[in-house]
């Protein structure tokens, strides 16, 4: 009888072995799990693949530049702008992404884009720019206007923040694809997600070189480790790979998983943003989309894919050129490219342009304002993962002028009036439009933090007095621009003992004054006993109307600028100015799209006329007078006389803040400076703010502000002292805007002697 | 008689030219009434005694300012006018989009006028007729409150505008 023991040494009993119930049991439970891993797997690998595969971010872009006869534009800006959308200044345009200035001329290639408009093709134009205005503008099509692409601002990032350009898998250029797979995984077309034979060609070359210098992994597996798991190094890891990549492939075609790897792939690093895929990357490291590029440029982006912090063409362009004509020798030696120009494109230069100034949030306090405005349309999680395409009112242009004009007039201001630590905030408009154009929350301009064109809120100063002269002039049978008012001292006593006792600046009295006159000198104690006699619910309700909808300071000290407001709020306030009388909410977005670029939603021009055209025009008037001969006099200095600006200077107590509100025909800037602690500053609105105003607005090319004079104005003769109706040839005599009848205003002959021979002489006929 | 005033007149012009051809301009002429001297307090120096030929240069600006935009760029700009063909032809699709009642198409042409040009009347004139497409009687009637005040009350797109005003189902009409 043979012995149990015997029989495990027979060979055939292994077999019986394995058909033991207990091994069975095993060898099922095995199998089950293996199953059930495999279910899991597959569950995982469809899951993400047909779900939402990436968060995308939220783009944030730019006005789109339109070029068009007679827009006003210089040299110094179209290129600084060009400069930003990484144009390349040429000798000879031959590709978008282009340009060339010779003297006045200047020839643009531009990008194909897509705009809320629609998709804008690559078009060839050219101009001139002559006394900074677009002229003579020629192409070979018929258009009349021409974009540039938007530049993009920032993005609203999940927390992992990687940037990437979703295209479809048609949008790769051939050339770029074939030089992958070609790198990366020859047999691409055949396997299974696996390829036996491409880890055995790995084998043998690592063999022979003795160390690591090739992979077996198919595009399929890297595209599983990256997409779906970690960089753990381990044999689970690797069967998971392995199991999932075949998955992958089952489900489904090569195109879409091509398509993917290339939407995925890591390709370089931007401060905290990851660079993912072959369309962001193209524009990191070329300044052009991936359908312009050329083949050297295609075999560097893939030569990337093997190490891309290794292989940095900035950092380590020798290596990175080595590595990129690798990839060629691969091309030549698959004769997808010859060998004449294997030598071409292997002596080229790399191409890589300077790495791009701050990807995530070039204009911070401006993109605030745009996130804050989203907020009421948009669920935060979707602005980080839907991929929206925000498009803004932001002017670059304008943006960089004024972070210009800031940062050397601040610091300037620091050292003439030994005003240390001064901040600053400001917002421009269009103004015509309310569209938000520019906004500035720090002197530091590039600091996120802290806004204060949004969030300083401080008082105001003499920039509420345009409000209590229009209350006066919306009533023209009591008041108008020579309307005299008595700018003499007095105090109200309040009923819990407390007194008011405004003072002028300069702390004198200047008697009876012309209206016109007591704003343009900026006199308080003139406009507080207008204010007073006008009542507060009056100003009040000016004031809503104008375009502040917040909780107004009920006690007289509104009439000298007690109330806080924020610059943006001084904004809104003098943009329904600007606008003559129409009240148009401030806007930093045109429209919101999504990933398709189909419209989600529209932010169109609104109006509402809130004061009557007659009043604004006689507003204006004395506005531009502050300008011509009051407190803001100095910004004709430096700007021409025919700009005709309007606008108000600011000054609190103890010179705590310097404000100064203004508009030409085009632009409203609103300029606050002053200290986070609320000291002192030594600054007027005058010595202050208008200074950087002056120096912002001189910059832009511009129309003049032009008033179209309502119908029942009529211009009139009056004695700048005494505010009586006279003729035009006396001396001291101006012309004032006069809304209605003039019958019941007092008339006197020439006082004061006429303002010239010929004056006196024409009297008599 | 009439030859006699005309000698008088012929006279007295060549005295006041020989007076202002050999004087300086601070010689005045006698007054017709005696000045009454008014006191002002802080009256600006540049104010009280304007420079010659002041008042009639402010009064040419004020002339060029107030009569149409146009005429404003004649003043010494840095830029020329803003005289944009453009706007005509954004007009012109707006135009045809409002016939196809596409009002979307037609707000996109004209929200892109305004950004240009932001003072041209019939750009508000047809958003006015947009907001109506629309639906939306209280926008057209800003857009047409606005056209008239940038045509002036007298031109055809404001009369236009005010008769469309009239028609608009508004619950409480204000014009």
């Amino acid at each position: 009888m043979p012995s149990k023991k015997t029989s495990h040494s027979n060979p055939n009993t292994k077999t019986y072995w394995l058909l033991r119930p207990v091994s069975l049991k095993i060898l099922s439970a095995l199998l089950l799990c293996f199953v059930g891993a495999l279910i899991y797997l597959d569950a995982q690998v469809r899951y993400k693949f047909e779900g939402k595969r990436w968060a995308l971010p939220a783009k944030v872009y730019a006005r789109a530049l339109e070029i068009y006869d007679g827009k006003a534009l210089n040299l110094h800006n179209l290129e600084q702008e060009l400069a930003l959308l990484n144009y390349q200044h040429v000798a000879d345009i031959e590709s978008p992404g282009t340009y060339h200035v010779t003297g006045d001329n200047i020839e643009i290639f531009s990008r194909a884009h897509y705009t809320p408009n629609g998709k804008q093709n690559a078009e060839y134009f050219q101009f001139s720019l002559i006394n900074d205005v677009v002229q003579n503008l020629a192409s070979h099509g018929a258009a009349s206007l021409y974009t540039l692409e938007p530049y993009k601002i920032g993005g609203i990032y999940p927390r992992i923040k990687e940037e990437r350009i979703l295209l479809p898998y048609e949008a790769f250029p051939e050339a770029l694809k074939s030089t992958l797979i070609v790198t990366e995984d020859r047999d691409f077309k055949n396997h299974i997600g696996l390829s036996p034979l491409s880890i055995l060609r790995a084998a043998w070359a690592n063999l022979k070189a003795g160390r690591v210098v090739q992979g077996g992994s198919t595009l399929t597996q890297q595209l599983v480790k990256n997409f779906y798991l970690t960089r753990e190094r381990s044999i689970t890891r690797k069967v998971n790979e392995a199991l999932m990549s075949i998955l992958l492939e089952a489900h489904y075609d090569k195109q879409d998983i091509l398509e993917t790897y290339m939407n995925d792939i890591f390709l370089g690093q931007s401060g905290a943003l990851a660079i993912h895929g072959f369309g962001a990357a193209s524009y990191f490291y070329f300044g052009k989309s991936v359908a312009e590029c050329e083949l050297p440029e295609f075999a560097l982006l893939v030569a990337m894919v093997k190490g891309p912090s290794y292989y940095n063409p900035r950092r380590f362009p020798e290596r990175a050129i080595k590595r990129r004509n690798h990839v060629l020798s691969l091309l030549r030696d698959e004769k997808v490219i010859s060998p004449n120009d294997y030598r071409i494109f292997s002596q080229s230069n790399l191409g890589v342009i300077s790495k791009p100034k701050k990807q995530t949030n070039r204009f911070p306090a401006f993109m605030d304002l745009v996130k804050r405005q989203l907020q009421s349309d948009y669920d935060d999680e979707d602005l980080r993962t839907e991929g929206l395409q925000i498009y803004t009112t932001l002017d670059p242009q304008i943006q960089l002028h004024l972070e210009h004009s800031v940062q050397t007039q601040v610091n300037k201001l620091e050292q003439l009036k030994k005003s240390p630590m001064l901040q600053a905030g400001a917002v421009v408009t269009s103004a015509g439009t309310g569209e938000v154009l520019a906004l500035l929350g720090d002197k530091q301009t590039q600091y996120n933090g802290f806004n204060r064109a949004l969030d300083a809120n401080r008082p105001i100063g003499s920039l509420i007095k345009p409000a209590i002269f229009l209350s006066a002039l919306a009533q023209p049978e009591q008041y108008n621009l020579a309307s005299l008012l008595p700018d003499q001292a007095f105090k109200i006593e309040f009923e819990n003992g407390q007194t008011w006792m405004p003072q002028n600046f300069d702390h004198k009295e200047h008697g009876d004054i012309p209206l016109h006159r007591a704003l343009s000198k900026s006199y308080n104690l003139s406009t507080a006993r207008l204010g007073i006699e006008l009542g507060i619910p009056t100003v009040h309700d000016i004031i809503r109307k104008l375009g502040i909808d917040k909780t107004l300071n009920p006690y007289p000290s509104l009439f000298l600028g007690a109330q806080s407001l924020s610059p943006f709020e001084v904004t809104q306030l003098y943009q329904t100015i600007a606008s003559n009388g129409f009240n148009i909410p401030l806007r930093a977005i045109r429209e919101v799209s999504n990933n398709q670029g189909e419209t989600l939603s529209r932010y169109p021009f609104k109006i509402e006329q809130v004061v009557s055209p007659e009043a604004i025009f006689l507003l204006h008037h004395a506005l531009q007078d502050v300008m011509r001969s009051g407190t803001g006099r100095s910004a004709y200095q430096q700007l021409p006389d025919a700009l005709h600006v309007a606008g108000k200077t600011g000054t609190t107590n103890d010179n705590r803040d310097s404000w100064f509100a203004g508009f030409s025909g085009d632009y409203l800037a609103v300029f606050w400076l002053g200290r986070d602690d609320n000291k002192p500053t030594n600054l007027t609105g005058s010595s202050g703010a208008l200074r950087v105003w002056t120096d912002f607005i001189k910059r832009i090319p511009q129309y003049p502000i032009s008033m179209v004079k309502p119908k029942q104005v009529s211009y009139y003769w009056f004695d700048k002292q005494n505010g009586k109706r006279t003729n035009e040839q006396c001396r001291g005599a101006e012309p004032l805007p006069i809304w209605g009848s003039v019958d019941h205003l007092d008339f006197q002959s020439c006082q004061s002697g006429y303002s010239s021979i010929s004056g006196w002489f024409k009297s008599w006929f | 008689m009439v030859l006699v005033k005309d000698s008088l007149s012929l006279s007295i012009f060549i005295v006041i030219f020989l007076l202002s051809a050999c004087s300086s301009h601070s010689i005045k002429p006698a007054p017709m009434s005696k000045p009454v001297i008014i006191p002002v307090q802080n009256a600006p120096a540049e104010q009280a005694n304007p420079p010659k030929g002041a008042i009639t240069e402010a009064v040419k600006e004020i002339n060029k300012l107030t009569t149409t935009q146009k005429k404003a760029s004649k003043l010494e700009l840095r830029t020329p006018s803003p005289n944009f063909s453009i706007i005509d032809v954004l007009i012109g699709k707006a135009q045809k989009a409002i016939k196809l009642q596409q009002w979307l198409r037609a707000q996109r042409s004209l929200e892109q006028a305004i950004h240009i040009s932001p003072s041209q009347a019939q750009v508000f004139f047809l958003y006015g007729t947009v907001y109506e497409g629309l639906g939306i009687p209280e926008q057209a009637e800003q857009m047409y409150r606005r056209a008239i005040f940038l045509a002036g009350e007298a031109s055809s797109i404001a009369l236009q505008a005010q008769e469309n005003l009239t028609k608009l189902p508004l619950p409480e009409k204000k014009q």
